[in-house]
């Protein structure tokens, strides 16, 4: 990378730290090191909890999701708007009204302390690891393509986040949060209107070429539970996912935890409710975008360097011969693509959409035998989805924009990192420390504890990203299990709604919601989304049904 | 959900114009890409 672009990436990291830590006020209580003692204003929460979700794997995966999958994702966010509607009126003023730092601390005061520590053991044990994958992705990526070792990745990425997040509490994590939204939406936005001005086709006529290859198909709307995306499955599915983010995650609880009141809070999320859906459609649409200008650019065979040049250097001439019948493949499809662009309507316009996908499909079988031959050599993973944007911005933008875009792709991370470390340290503390530990000691004890567990967990997510690969499988069974806890966790938290529902029920009915999902995960093919339903809907009517009779009272 | 009857009317009013504002916003999003899928999307 070019040394402008190095200098705009150190600038931005060095900037984040030193504005984030200037900006934390108050930090010498928990009140403040967790919840900023209820002080900052509903734009910086809300920017807050959109950094939070957006990760560098939204920055550099989703959009090379576009590229060669089209939009239909953006199909999961369908029930976001009203999964915030509904979380401003319920779970946001109870949480924010009741003086939790936890949102399982809410469930010991409507429950009991075994469930409290149960979901919170859950959120540890998945966030956890959750946090180290957030982390290896772009650092994995990072490695590649700059020819760094992975431990410095992950330094770059790790360290400074680590240290404004220990040093300054979650006011640290906001104002770095809205600065690194903005750098984000800069990126996008500039990314987007450099492939406008590049592409030597019309915007009409680009729209044409992708949409030729269905990835401007959005909605997908049949019934189909096994289909990963489809409009039913964002809307209903998608819902019951975004509730449980939202509204039980100790990652994003705690971001709104921070408003001045809960009107505050509830706007704070609205933002998320305005602006979810046309974001993630501009993140798709980057790679859709960046399909159609490698219709006209020679995009590399491969897009991790790095297998790039084990493949050169073991199988040079099976290579290279790949390379030719891929340079020829690939005027044929610039010309089909031409002829797309070029072609009004009617049948003229369909015979040369029909063999543009042909001469697509060409292209893509040379590169599947590319993909293999690199799994070969390197006995690596081979999709190199991730690696199409860093590959494109590198080599195709101009110099200071492609440092702005990796300085995006850094700011996702720590966003995502860092909210992530201070709800892991928070949790760790309130729910297990104080709760079991040492319950009556002084306030400045539980903050040296909190800043020390922000480190632990730090490093504990560094060493997870480091060995990421090796632990590749442990990770995997990790993230799979976690999507059982989603849906059941929030069904732990509407049950908390109904006023006969008991301890003993709620227990019960967590753990039958679990193992119905791990049922439905391992022995179906119903789609991850419809999981969460299937989940909050057991927890909820197993625990009502063992709670036996008798009325409680809600807190 | 939605506030239940003990909500004064002003919480209920509210709530429900948040709601129906974000679920225009979002209409015309979801339209703006179907719209997208009729025209382009072979």
């Amino acid at each position: 990378m070019h040394w402008i672009n190095w200098v705009i990436v150190i600038v931005y990291l060095v900037y984040v730290v030193v504005d984030g830590i200037r900006k934390s006020e108050d930090t010498d209580s928990i009140a403040g090191y967790f919840v900023a003692n209820k002080s900052l204003a509903w734009w910086v929460v809300g920017l807050s909890v959109m950094a939070t979700q957006l990760s560098a794997v939204t920055m550099i995966g989703t959009t090379g999701q576009g590229a060669t999958d089209g939009i239909r994702f953006v199909q999961t966010y369908l029930g976001l708007p009203l999964a915030m509607v509904i979380l401003g009126v319920t779970i946001v003023p109870l949480l924010h009204g009741s003086g939790v730092y936890t949102a399982y601390e809410y469930l010991e005061r409507r429950f009991d302390a075994k469930t409290r520590s149960f979901t919170a053991f859950l959120f540890l044990l998945s966030r956890g690891m959750s946090c180290g994958t957030i982390m290896a992705a772009p650092a994995v990526v990072f490695s590649a393509i700059f020819g760094l070792p992975l431990l410095w990745s992950v330094a770059l990425i790790g360290a400074p986040t680590v240290v404004y997040t220990m040093i300054g509490g979650v006011q640290a994590v906001a104002w770095a949060d809205v600065k690194q939204m903005i750098l984000i939406i800069v990126a996008l936005v500039a990314i987007m209107a450099v492939l406008l001005v590049q592409l030597p086709v019309s915007p009409t006529e680009a729209l044409r070429i992708a949409g030729s290859t269905g990835r401007l198909e959005a909605f997908d709307f049949s019934f189909d539970m096994t289909e990963s995306y489809t409009f039913w499955s964002g809307i209903i599915g998608g819902t019951f996912l975004m509730l449980s983010y939202f509204g039980t995650d100790q990652s994003q609880v705690q971001r709104y935890l921070t408003a001045r009141s809960a009107d505050e809070a509830r706007s704070s999320l609205l933002m998320s409710a305005y602006w979810k859906i046309p974001l993630q459609a501009l993140v798709l649409l980057v790679g859709v975008g960046v399909f159609v200008y490698y219709q006209f650019v020679r995009p590399p065979l491969l897009y991790n360097p790095a297998h790039e040049t084990a493949v050169a250097a073991e199988r040079g001439a099976v290579y290279a011969a790949m390379e030719d019948r891929y340079a020829q493949a690939f005027s044929l499809r610039e010309s089909a693509a031409l002829s797309v662009a070029d072609a009004g309507d009617g049948a003229s316009a369909a015979a040369a959409m029909e063999a543009f996908v042909a001469r697509e499909a060409e292209v893509q079988a040379i590169r599947g035998e590319a993909l293999a031959l690199a799994g070969d050599v390197t006995g690596e993973a081979t999709g190199d989805v991730n690696y199409i944007i860093p590959r494109f911005v590198l080599s195709e933008l101009p110099i200071g924009l492609a440092g702005l875009f990796i300085a995006g792709v850094i700011a996702a991370a720590m966003s995502s990192i860092a909210a992530e470390l201070n709800a892991l340290a928070t949790t760790s503390v309130i729910d297990f420390y104080r709760r079991w530990i040492r319950p009556e000691a002084d306030d400045a004890h539980y903050l040296r504890v909190s800043k020390g567990a922000t480190a632990f967990w730090g490093v504990f997510a560094c060493i997870v990203a480091i060995y990421a690969a090796t632990l590749g499988s442990l990770i995997e069974v990790v993230n799979r299990y976690g999507s059982f806890f989603y849906g059941s966790i929030l069904g732990v938290f509407l049950l908390a709604m109904v006023p006969r529902a008991g301890s003993r029920g709620a227990f019960l009915g967590l753990i039958a919601g679990m193992a119905t999902v791990g049922f439905v995960n391992f022995g179906t093919e119903v789609a991850y989304l419809w999981q969460n339903v299937i989940g909050a809907g057991v927890v909820v009517v197993v625990g009502i049904l063992l709670s036996g009779p008798g009325r409680r009272i809600l807190l | 959900m939605v506030p239940n009857d003990t909500d004064p009317p002003d919480a209920r009013s509210r709530f429900r114009t948040t709601l129906i504002r974000v679920l225009v916003v979002q209409a015309v999003a979801v339209v703006l890409l179907g719209l997208l899928q009729l025209v382009y999307n072979v």
